[in-house]
């Protein structure tokens, strides 16, 4: 029987453009990734309102999706694998994330220019594809090692005064600085943590791990930093949730940050007072937060007033 | 706006009908005890006997008023001293 065979050149053809379409969004998808490495670069002095952390996840976020391109190149494929689960798991400030970025990008700018024939890409697309590449790198470069070195203070004026007098000096660090830069990098490892809570699979976490990450660290918690995580997680949970989850976290979170102040503050009070409020009977609670929120009413009133 | 939303507004919580009970029940005790730990570190120490003696009684009232009348500032402090969760 006959039986009617596609040529060859007929299917490398439909190859052929299925490829190049491939590589048309493959290129966007690495221009997007470069914006977003670019903001993470450009805002890594306002980590402390989350906004490194936001460009970053974003950044990640176009690294995953590209990742949804590679199925073609299998070896790429596993090797972004890797490092999508690190990223999942690890620590999006960590400075192994970024070199292992840079290395997976440096493997695709090889594995695309090998393709080039293949994907028939013109010279000049090589070429600018190339220009990207490389400003990519820079970028994460600049997330690398030493390089990454942010600060922790205590307000965002303090910061810049900081960064004004101090961050743009090599300079060697103290043993207490290197302890503050420390105890902020793993404070950004939690906060990573807890976005990704809110955006992936991570989501099932209970809530009180996403509670004890927005608590972040110890030396942090003393200072009264995590606060500002803890908004920003009562807001992202806001638009997500609704206001009953937000005001629920915000509820724990508040109950957790009391109860951790307040062992802070037994250490210096016998907890005589603290001790006599705990027999205090149920009923007595909506009178007493009434006369709480009278004298915390009118103190705002008071301080307004010069 | 109850009482309970403004001292939750304060407190930087978004509080909801549904919550109410959740704030009151589990932060309200712990507000409390923060409110004692204010008096201890602000009042002069010749009153604590008298705030004790109050607090013995449950008599709240008489205890914001004594901590009104002997604590300089007494409202300015104590806002300083429970500012909101999430600023």
């Amino acid at each position: 029987m006959y039986r009617r065979q596609e040529g060859p050149t007929r299917v490398a053809g439909a190859e052929k453009r299925e490829r190049q379409e491939f590589f048309k969004e493959f290129k966007k998808e690495l221009v997007e990734l470069e914006t977003h490495l670019a903001k993470w670069r450009d805002s890594d002095r306002k980590t402390i309102n989350g906004h490194t952390m936001k460009d970053g996840k974003d950044a990640f976020e176009r690294i995953e999706k590209i990742g949804t391109y590679l199925d073609r190149f299998p070896l790429l494929t596993t090797r972004l694998g890797t490092l999508i689960s690190k990223i999942g798991t690890n620590k999006l400030e960590d400075s192994r994330a970024a070199s292992d970025i840079r290395e997976v990008i440096t493997e695709i700018l090889g594995t695309l220019t090998k393709e080039r024939e293949a994907l028939n890409v013109s010279p000049r697309s090589t070429e600018e594809l190339h220009q990207l590449l490389t400003r990519i790198n820079m970028y994460t470069n600049k997330l690398d090692g030493n390089n990454f070195t942010l600060r922790f203070t205590e307000t965002p004026q303090a910061e810049e005064t900081w960064w004004n007098t101090q961050g743009t000096q090599a300079r060697a660090e103290t043993i207490e600085e290197v302890e503050e830069r420390t105890a902020y990098r793993f404070y950004l490892t939690r906060e990573s943590e807890y976005f990704l809570a809110f955006d992936s699979e991570y989501a099932r976490l209970s809530q009180d791990r996403v509670v004890e990450a927005a608590l972040g660290h110890e030396t942090l918690k003393a200072k009264g930093e995590y606060i500002s995580a803890a908004n920003l997680y009562v807001t992202i949970t806001q638009e997500r949730r609704g206001p009953d989850e937000a005001a629920r976290l915000a509820v724990q979170i508040g109950n957790k940050r009391l109860r951790f102040e307040q062992s802070v503050l037994n250490q210096y009070f016998p907890d005589t007072f603290a001790r006599r409020a705990e027999q205090m009977p149920e009923e007595l609670l909506p009178l007493a937060l009434m006369l709480l929120a009278n004298a915390l009413n009118d103190s705002q009133t008071t301080s307004d007033t010069p | 706006m109850s009482d309970l939303h403004s001292l939750a507004a304060h407190l930087g919580v978004p509080l909801t009908s549904a919550t109410e009970e959740e704030f009151l029940v589990s932060t309200g005790p712990l507000l409390l005890q923060r409110f004692c730990m204010f008096i201890e570190a602000e009042l002069p120490a010749s009153e604590y006997a008298t705030a004790l003696e109050y607090l013995d009684r449950n008599d709240l009232e008489a205890l914001f008023a004594l901590a009104e009348s002997k604590i300089p500032d007494f409202k300015k402090r104590l806002s300083a001293f429970l500012p909101p969760f999430a600023a």
